[in-house]
């Protein structure tokens, strides 16, 4: 037995060396969340973030859910998100929600085709929440802090 | 062992050859980008009438337009329809000796799970869930461990000229309901997956790293399922960690616990974990049982003219069990152990006697303690979804007759070319301890399955 664990090792090194390894997910700028601008927070936990991002029920406030929109698997921004927020890279996404609903766990938030059709939805949907380039923020819409951090200051999650 | 190589390098190949076809497919235009989201079962909202563009970006939606999204700012946030899933497996135990191949019988292929999953959410926070495995069993199993007689359930088909026809049978494995009252309290009543431990949780193959069960998971110490109540919840610390528990009172065990008690005991356990996420994700649980399981039969008679039924204890004991288990995930790495442990103490009324695999001759059953553990490592790598891992156990059964003590090693490859589909390849050679039913044996096995979600 000893010998086949040493071959097993062998193998998993040589191949973890041989393997081609994808670079890692970065967009090219931070991403904010947004809420629309009536929502009555301006802050928002990573906890709860992903909550609501793993599908499962989030409050905003006292019976009051939030409704998450996510983008399309492999854009950058959800590639992004996911990867901050949910820990995982794209190749790990599918399998996660595969395995999450054989465990009868939350699945996945709906998914939109566009980054500027989510945002829409946040202006329209009370509860709505998603995520964009801070450059698509506007006074219908407002970005949110996370655990009380901007973009741009040390720690910031979407960083 | 040559045949289970061979095996792995087999199966290998043809998941390397699949997944090469696919890298090599053309990417799709970037301007579809409903073809860009391959999550299988992710709600894709489709909207072509509706304008997406960066111009249309500063207006909100009318509630038309938001309705056929399949949103709606006056309804409820929850999708209430009846969702179908589930996942089935196919594979084969080969015995890689003779010995192993006396026990484990002539290689066959099988199905081994057909389960389907119906869910629905009733309201923003009600939801209802049933799990059913599809079987060809009892048919072709043998009725007991005392007699090896197979059963048939080969019946004449009224539909067919009375041609013969097998028909199987249905496991309910869980069904419930459950309110989540709020993030830190849900309460579920009806069927449920004892909350204990890593495996039992995880419980479909499509999700199971390994291609069979350790033993200390196969063995129930702690029972599969409950019937009854059970309260779970979750606080979150910190960003980074939570703390989580289950609670559960139910009718324990017993051979009909899912609709009868044959005691008056009702069983309780429990459920604490802590999850970190700063180096990837972390769990650490333990989890508690306590319970009576009574089996018995009933009479019934006239005495002394009235009606009058006598329950006759055939077995009854005490079941205290315990657990530890410890996840963690780190980019492609996965460690995973689990120890469990059970302490049976028999009552006076129940500690008659039981059969011996050893002796092959009833016994009585002495007060008994058995533990055993697991450590599973994998590495699941970005090409292919290839994972190669090894796990190691460690189990000292004893049911008060007799004695299940080895030592059951295990190296395969799980691999999931595409995220609904898993592919295994394990290699398993048990070493029997003296004491053992079958004492210093060795056996030998390769499992082979695929395991697929829907």
């Amino acid at each position: 037995m000893r010998r086949y664990l040493t071959l097993l090792l062998v193998v998993l090194v040589v191949a973890g060396t041989a393997l081609p390894v994808s670079p890692p997910v970065r967009a090219a700028s931070p991403l904010v969340a947004i809420v629309a601008s009536t929502l009555p927070i301006s802050d928002i936990s990573t906890s709860l973030l992903r909550r609501a991002f793993q599908g499962e029920a989030a409050e905003y406030a006292a019976g009051k859910r939030l409704i998450p929109i996510n983008h399309p698997q492999n854009t950058p921004a959800r590639d992004q998100f996911d990867l901050a927020v949910l820990g995982l890279k794209p190749d790990a996404v599918g399998r996660f929600w595969v395995d999450r609903r054989i465990r009868d766990q939350p699945g996945p938030p709906k998914t939109v085709p566009s980054i500027e059709l989510a945002q829409r939805l946040v202006m329209s949907l009370p509860g709505a929440i998603t995520y964009v380039t801070p450059d698509l923020v506007n006074p219908k819409v407002k970005a949110l802090t996370i655990d009380g951090k901007s973009p741009g200051q040390g720690g910031y999650l979407l960083q | 062992m040559k045949r289970a190589l061979a095996c792995a390098l087999v199966t290998s190949l043809a998941v390397g050859h699949a997944y090469a076809q696919d890298a090599a497919d053309p990417a799709p235009p970037a301007d579809v980008p409903a073809a860009t989201d391959g999550l299988p079962g992710e709600p894709r909202v489709d909207a072509p009438a509706v304008q997406a563009d960066a111009a249309a970006a500063e207006g909100a939606l009318s509630e038309a337009e938001l309705q056929e999204l399949g949103f709606s700012a006056s309804a409820p946030a929850v999708d209430t329809s009846l969702k179908l899933s589930g996942f089935m497996d196919f594979g084969s135990t080969i015995g890689m000796d003779d010995k192993t191949r006396f026990l484990t019988g002539k290689q066959a292929f099988y199905l081994g799970n057909v389960n389907v999953y119906i869910s629905k959410s009733l309201s923003e926070s009600i939801r209802t869930m049933a799990e059913i495995r599809f079987t060809y069993l009892p048919n072709g199993a043998p009725e007991s461990q005392a007699n090896a007689a197979r059963a048939s359930t080969a019946t004449a088909d009224y539909s067919d000229f009375g041609r013969n026809l097998r028909w199987g049978g249905i496991e309910i494995e869980r069904a419930y309901v459950e309110w989540a009252a709020t993030p830190w309290l849900t309460v579920r009543a009806g069927q449920y997956l004892t909350p204990y431990g890593i495996w039992n949780v995880d419980h479909g193959s499509p999700t199971i790293i390994t291609a069979v069960r350790p033993f200390v998971v196969g063995n129930n110490y702690f029972p599969e399922r409950q019937t009854g109540f059970e309260l779970y919840g979750r606080w979150e610390a910190t960003s980074n960690s939570g703390l989580g528990y289950h609670l559960t009172l139910s009718n324990g065990t017993g051979p009909a616990s899912e609709y009868k008690e044959l005691d008056k005991n009702k069983a309780v356990g429990g459920r604490l974990f802590w999850d970190y996420r700063k180096f990837g994700e972390l769990r650490v649980g333990g989890s508690i049982y306590y319970g009576r399981n009574t089996e018995s039969n009933a009479s019934s008679a006239l005495v002394n003219g009235a009606p009058s039924t006598t329950e006759r204890i055939t077995l009854q004991y005490d079941a205290l069990s315990l657990a530890a288990d410890a996840v963690w995930r780190y980019g492609g790495m996965h460690v995973q152990a689990e120890f469990i442990s059970r302490q049976v103490r028999y009552t006076e009324e129940g500690r008659t006697p039981q059969f011996s695999l050893a002796t092959l001759q009833p016994r009585i059953p002495a007060d008994a303690f058995s533990w055993g553990g697991y450590l599973l490592l994998g590495y699941r790598f970005e090409w292919g979804g290839v994972m190669p891992y090894v796990l190691v156990q460690r189990v000292k059964s004893f049911n008060g007759v007799d004695k299940d003590q080895a030592v059951p090693m295990s190296v395969g490859v799980n691999v999931r070319p595409i995220d609904a589909l898993a592919l295994k390849v394990e290699f398993q050679q048990v070493v029997f301890d003296d004491e053992a039913v079958f004492p210093k044996d060795t056996l030998r096995l390769c499992f082979l399955q695929a395991a697929w979600a829907f």
